[in-house]
């Protein structure tokens, strides 16, 4: 096996061995399921629905659109 | 085996799509970078739609593009898919860089649902962060795939060895 393989293939396994101790031993809250307002997630003072006299910023652009779906 | 004249026509397209997914990349980069360092909520919502749009419409198409015209590139002329180490691991680099891609997706679409809602408080928005690090992380796999692709190191593999050992013989 060439030299620049057995280098490829280290710096491979390395990487591969730090996405795992990331994942594993990480905040655990990796992914989109952190954004999506779960309960815990009203620890940042954040609120999630709008307050009663809450209207919408000029800047409003689009509908919201479900994940998943590619923009039309 | 594709005739010359097929297999110029197909590198071509390979090419067109895999250099596309680097600079889509690259475009990405420019909202990803402002959706993690702006504070202005106008650009926070621009970029994480206009990330969106990009993943969808750009980047995804042209990963999908490069991956199987390099499959056809690859089986269909004397390269193969096993024989040479810098086509294998430019295939296994690939591949990794497209899955992360698709998981990233559900992160991006979050970010966008999020930005695309009106009653998204300034606050939230700000906070939501950007994809950086996978991002940054993909434009670097895709261009050491690049740089395998146009040096083409030396180095066959045990089949590349049999399979050039079995058309001597033959």
């Amino acid at each position: 096996m060439p030299l620049w393989v057995k280098a490829f293939a280290i710096i491979g396994i390395v990487l591969l061995l730090l996405i795992i101790v990331a994942a594993v031993f990480g905040d655990g809250q990796h992914g989109p399921g952190r954004h999506l307002g779960g309960d815990d997630d009203e620890s940042d003072g954040t609120p999630h629905t709008p307050p009663p006299d809450h209207t919408p910023p000029p800047h409003a652009l689009v509908p919201y659109r479900p994940s998943g779906q590619a923009p039309a | 085996m594709m005739s010359p004249w097929l297999r110029k026509l197909v590198l071509i397209i390979h090419l067109t799509l895999s250099v596309g997914w680097v600079g889509a990349v690259a475009a990405y980069l420019t909202s990803d970078v402002t959706a993690s360092t702006s504070e202005g909520v106008a650009e926070l919502r621009a970029a994480y739609l206009s990330m969106q749009w990009m993943t969808w419409w750009v980047i995804v198409p042209l990963a999908f593009g490069s991956v199987a015209t390099g499959l056809i590139l690859s089986l269909g002329t004397p390269w193969g898919l096993f024989r040479h180490y810098w086509v294998v691991i430019s295939l296994i680099a690939t591949l990794f860089a497209l899955v992360v891609l698709l998981l990233e997706t559900r992160t991006i679409d979050a970010y966008a649902g999020i930005a695309a809602d009106p009653t998204t408080s300034d606050a939230r928005l700000r906070d939501l962060g950007g994809t950086l690090l996978h991002s940054v992380g993909g434009t670097v796999v895709l261009l050491v795939v690049l740089g395998l692709n146009v040096y083409k190191p030396k180095g066959l593999t045990k089949y590349g060895r049999r399979k050039r050992r079995e058309e001597r013989l033959s």
